[in-house]
């Protein structure tokens, strides 16, 4: 229950970065096959680095909060800092210690679609289970 | 009869409100124990040794044909195959009739209701054979469009697979109308019964239908079981879908022959215990009868919408009327997403489903991305819906609707 936290709940409900951008330099699109969340990304950058990142998907709340903070977090990181981004910093911006193997994929959900971005591959990712 | 007393599970978890039948059930203790006695007194492979345990297992597991066939009402037209279950049945039909039967320009007609089981099978099939599969769409109310479902049999339909009770909304299906159907135009007819059996008696004869296709595990039975049904006339016609032993009746270096029906459907060892478990299974089914699973289905699904019906934040899809709905109940909180709802639920021991339910061209029809599920089984209690309403309080009570 503590999962649903405070900040969690706030994200859920009032989405940050939320909305398709016009010619972005950076974007892909990732598919959690197990429930249908799926997140498209996308990344404006400047002199390498992220000037402006927004987020279009439907997902569950832990999903939604994650695409909120990772856009969040990445404006000012360069592409170097973006490649080593990880599941931890995610967990760390969420305030959350632990998931249950069925709910991790919906905070890296995100993250994949971000690593997809980097590599400029299209289309859908399929984290890891 | 405490139907609930029968299921072992409630004994090591008491507490447990389990709402997610129609995924899997709960096992039936005769079916347990017919599945351990096979392994402790007569644990042999079958149709193979001569020795008496090797016939002793035979004979077990070819009783349970027998079984099938009056917990279907069969008649001697039809036949028996055992499959791993419903999903594996409906490949058989796929791949063992649409494969031979099938050409270009054929069409297999399914409904937007049905299990993935029963479309990406005849996908595979329609794109290799150059047939169309078709749609009939649902209503809003979550009823077949059998308006729509007229139009779409013509000459052209060589098969209609459809489901008998739809596993997300529940939604019943008017078989006979669809059968009369089918007949017109000289087409097949399949059913996936994968729900259907654990609500209502099911007759094959009665309904007329070609195919029919089930598993154990819905039925209180175990996993890695199912029936497929079949007229012989028409299983005599296909070929086998899968190569192996036991489907064999003579192989040389250069061609082999195929056993007789079901034989020839079952490639390899089958899944011996399960399949005893099952039909320990189907014998609990007939022994509730079709007036307990009815009058229980009632009450379930009346005092589930009563109590959804109470709380203002959750919108439920599907037919809600008793002869137009069985089994799942399908609905959402709004402004909450379906895995939040399912896992806060979780969390307070209310097992339900959240998700697209194997059904993605139903939740378009739907316009949903995916739905909260509660299904139910014989050893739900009204106790049990209280839990599951005092859970979704606490999901508006966290998400501050």
């Amino acid at each position: 229950m503590d999962l649903y936290g405070e900040q969690i709940v706030d994200l859920a409900k009032h989405p940050l970065n939320k909305g398709a951008m016009k010619k972005p330099d950076l974007s892909a699109s990732g598919v959690n096959t197990t429930c249908g969340d799926h997140v498209r990304l996308y990344l404006r950058v400047k002199n390498g680095k992220v000037v402006e990142a927004t987020w279009e998907g439907d997902g569950c709340a832990i999903s939604t909060a994650a695409a909120s903070v990772l856009t969040e977090e990445v404006k000012g990181k360069s592409m170097k800092q973006l490649g080593l981004l990880c599941t931890k910093d995610l967990f760390e911006w969420l305030e959350i210690s632990d998931l249950g193997p069925a709910r991790v994929k919906c905070v890296t959900l995100c993250l994949e679609t971000l690593k997809s971005a980097l590599l400029g591959k299209l289309g859908s990712s399929h984290p890891q289970r | 009869m405490n139907l609930r007393a029968r299921f072992p599970i409630f004994k090591t978890h008491p507490k447990l409100v389990y709402l997610d039948s129609a995924s899997t059930s709960q096992r039936v203790d005769s079916s347990m124990k017919a599945e351990q006695d096979y392994y402790l007194n007569s644990n042999a492979n079958v149709h193979r040794g001569l020795y008496p345990m090797a016939e002793a297992a035979t004979e077990k597991y070819e009783s349970v044909r027998e079984i099938a066939r009056k917990f279907l009402h069969a008649g001697k037209d039809g036949e028996v195959v055992f499959t791993r279950g419903a999903t594996e049945s409906l490949n058989i039909v796929a791949l063992g009739w649409g494969r031979k039967f099938l050409k270009k320009g054929d069409e297999v007609l399914l409904t937007v209701l049905e299990h993935h089981s029963n479309l990406v099978p005849w996908q595979i099939v329609a794109k290799e054979k150059g047939a169309r599969v078709k749609f009939c769409p649902i209503l809003s109310t979550g009823n077949l469009d059998y308006k729509a479902l007229e139009k779409l049999v013509t000459k052209k339909t060589k098969i209609i697979s459809v489901t008998g009770l739809s596993n997300t909304l529940g939604t019943l299906i008017d078989l006979p109308v669809v059968v009369r159907l089918a007949r017109k135009v000289g087409a097949k007819i399949c059913v996936d019964a994968a729900q259907l059996v654990a609500h209502m008696s099911v007759d094959v004869q009665k309904l007329d239908v070609d195919f029919l296709a089930f598993s154990g595990h819905k039925i209180y039975g175990p996993t890695g079981a199912g029936v497929l049904y079949a007229k012989r006339e028409i299983l005599e016609t296909m070929d086998p879908w899968l190569g192996g032993g036991d489907m064999i009746r003579e192989v040389s270096e250069e061609f082999s022959t195929w056993n007789d029906i079901p034989w020839k459907f079952e490639a390899g060892t089958p899944s011996v215990a399960q399949v005893i478990g099952m039909g320990a299974a189907m014998e609990f089914m007939m022994e509730v009868g079709k007036n307990t699973l009815m009058k229980h289905d009632r009450e379930m699904q009346e005092y589930t919408f009563k109590k959804l019906n109470e709380l203002s934040f959750v919108e439920v899809y599907g037919p809600k009327g008793f002869d137009q709905h069985r089994g799942s109940i399908s609905f959402n909180v709004k402004g909450v997403h379906p895995h939040d709802v399912a896992a806060i639920l979780g969390d307070q021991g209310v097992c339900v489903r959240a998700g697209h339910h194997c059904t993605m061209p139903l939740m378009k029809a739907l316009c949903q991305v995916s739905t909260v599920r509660v299904s139910f089984g014989l050893y739900n209690t009204a106790k049990d819906v209280e839990a599951l309403s005092k859970g979704l309080k606490k999901v508006a009570k966290i998400f501050e609707l």
